[in-house]
């Protein structure tokens, strides 16, 4: 393949990227609930999937498989807490979750610790090793499966049953909606996604350490959300893009990363608080207004 | 037998007592009104009716079966629908949306179910139906924090009658809104009612309540101080007391 190298790592970088602002997107868009610690299930897919294939010889396919699920359980369990505690606390529940699962990767030695777990196999298909090009394609599977799931929940009862409690949970629940139950289901699902990122990301990089997954990591595929648009498809994707093309092209962007993306919230949140394309964003009813004008001469002739 | 049902019904907040051994019974076809004063206990009884807040003691029956404990959702789909004294629509989503949130929680049962598409014509045309009976079809596919507060309220009960509801819980249905949106609104209750459905509900506005309810109960500090229909409630002199203050003899 003429791809250069380079590009291919960047391909691969902003598409699990891409995994994470849509999968955060089904905890924190469609159901609104607060999740300020998705780097921590990011984390429990790679290292599960870094275990299992390094240490007990498992296949990478099936290894895959149980950082998925490994993730969407401990998902599940913060879907539990997010039943007992109101919206504030559990954003900070969020936080101290992915100081609590990187600090347990840094200290115990099972983890492998601050050295983090190195020689973590490529994936192979009928006997034949990835190379970057084969994670390019994985990856891009992995983007469109997360799409598809995210298109068959908007729309879907499941979708409307979470936009639902997102907009007033004692409503939802006097219209029948048990917002228990699914505000556990959209955490699992998230989280199990976020997983899959993370096994995917293990094997590519092939050592992983716990600094891979700390808190600054869970900013940031927030901000790539925010920046794109909560509860859309499209936002999360164009944010992920955005946000994870831009250190590439700016110098200064990797430098002052924290603080440009900090800085980005802010001014997300006091110009266009629905996101870059959002629902009824700037950019999206410019667009709109553009379709309709192309449309109406055709119509009137 | 009754279609609701309250035993000696009890709730306190820590030392205040809101309701205090309610024993409500509303017949199947009825539109049966709750009146008091400000603070008399009405909403939480209601709320406690619904789900919202576990009784202190008593029972609640609904249709044959006991639904003291049960959580909103699994009341609401037993076939109770409510609205909220302070309107409480789903504000960024459509008209179509509120009312079809409601209408799909019937598929939630199942997994498969639940992953169905909620907007195929069939449905939407559903939701159309119901909008159009409350009179907000041609606003369907609007945000329903565009609409006033009227409207608002009439989006709120036809999201609850998408419910299919057997008794429908109004909490305060014509607060706010002008005469001639209330004229509707009694119009649109008689009409429910008509097709089969009960109408519980709390209004202060008297002359919707006497004009309206086959029944009216009356509460004050949470105690149930007189029941009967609008004839008897307007002459019952514990109520004028009780809204009106007592009589000083002699002046």
């Amino acid at each position: 393949m003429a791809i250069p190298a380079y590009y291919v790592t960047v391909g691969i970088v902003t598409g699990i990227y891409i995994i994470l602002a849509l999968s955060l997107n089904i905890i924190t868009g469609f159901a609104g609930q607060p999740n300020l610690g998705h780097a921590a299930f990011f984390g429990i897919g790679a290292y599960t999937l870094a275990i299992l294939t390094t240490q007990f010889g498992m296949s990478f396919w099936l290894a895959l498989l149980a950082a998925a699920v490994a993730s969407g359980a401990v998902g599940s369990i913060l879907g539990l807490i997010s039943l007992r505690v109101r919206e504030d606390f559990l954003a900070i529940t969020t936080i101290g979750i992915n100081f609590v699962v990187v600090s347990i990767f840094l200290y115990h030695p099972f983890f492998g610790q601050a050295f983090g777990i190195g020689g973590i196999p490529a994936p192979s298909l009928f006997g034949v090793a990835f190379g970057r090009t084969g994670f390019l394609a994985l990856v891009a599977a992995a983007v469109l499966l997360v799409v598809w799931v995210s298109r068959r929940i908007e729309g879907s009862w499941f979708g409307l049953a979470l936009e639902s409690l997102r907009e007033d949970e004692a409503a939802a629940e006097a219209a029948g909606i048990d917002t228990r139950r699914f505000k556990v289901i959209a955490f699992t699902l998230g989280t199990a996604l976020a997983g899959l990122a993370g096994g995917i990301y293990a094997s590519f990089m092939t050592f992983i350490s716990p600094g891979d997954f700390t808190f600054p990591l869970s900013i940031t595929i927030l901000c790539m959300a925010v920046v794109g648009g909560l509860g859309t498809i499209r936002g999360p994707v164009a944010g992920a893009v955005i946000l994870s093309l831009a250190p590439e092209i700016f110098r200064f962007v990797m430098d002052y990363r924290l603080l440009v993306y900090g800085g980005l919230l802010v001014l997300m949140m006091r110009v266009q608080p629905t996101g870059l394309l959002g629902r009824d964003s700037v950019l999206v009813r410019r667009w709109q207004r553009l379709i309709a004008h192309r449309r109406r001469p055709l119509s009137a002739s | 037998m009754p279609l609701l049902e309250t035993r000696g019904l009890c709730k306190q907040f820590g030392g205040l007592q809101a309701v205090k051994d309610v024993n409500l019974r509303v017949e199947a076809g009825e539109i049966v009104g709750i009146i008091g004063p400000n603070g008399a206990g009405k909403s939480t009884l209601f709320n406690t009716i619904c789900g919202v807040y576990r009784p202190s003691s008593g029972e609640i029956w609904f249709a044959g079966r006991p639904i003291h404990g049960l959580r909103p959702n699994r009341i609401a789909r037993l076939g109770i629908g409510r609205t909220f004294q302070a309107s409480r629509p789903f504000q960024q989503l459509s008209l179509e949306a509120n009312v079809l949130s409601a209408y799909g929680a019937r598929f939630h049962g199942g997994w498969r179910a639940m992953w169905g598409r909620a907007f195929t014509p069939q449905h939407r045309e559903r939701a159309r139906a119901l909008l159009e009976l409350v009179g907000l079809a041609e606003h369907a596919q609007t945000e329903a924090r565009h609409l006033s507060l009227g409207l608002q309220r009439r989006l709120e009960i036809a999201r609850a009658l998408a419910l299919e509801p057997r008794l429908l819980m109004l909490d305060e249905p014509a607060a706010g809104i002008s005469h001639e949106e209330g004229q509707q609104l009694m119009a649109l209750i008689r009409k429910l009612r008509d097709k089969g459905t009960t109408v519980l509900l709390i209004e202060h506005n008297m002359q919707m309540v006497m004009n309206l309810c086959d029944r009216i109960e009356v509460l004050n500090y949470g105690v149930q101080i007189a029941a009967g229909t609008p004839g008897d409630i307007a002459r019952h002199p514990d109520v004028i007391e009780a809204y009106l203050g007592k009589e000083v003899a002699g002046a």
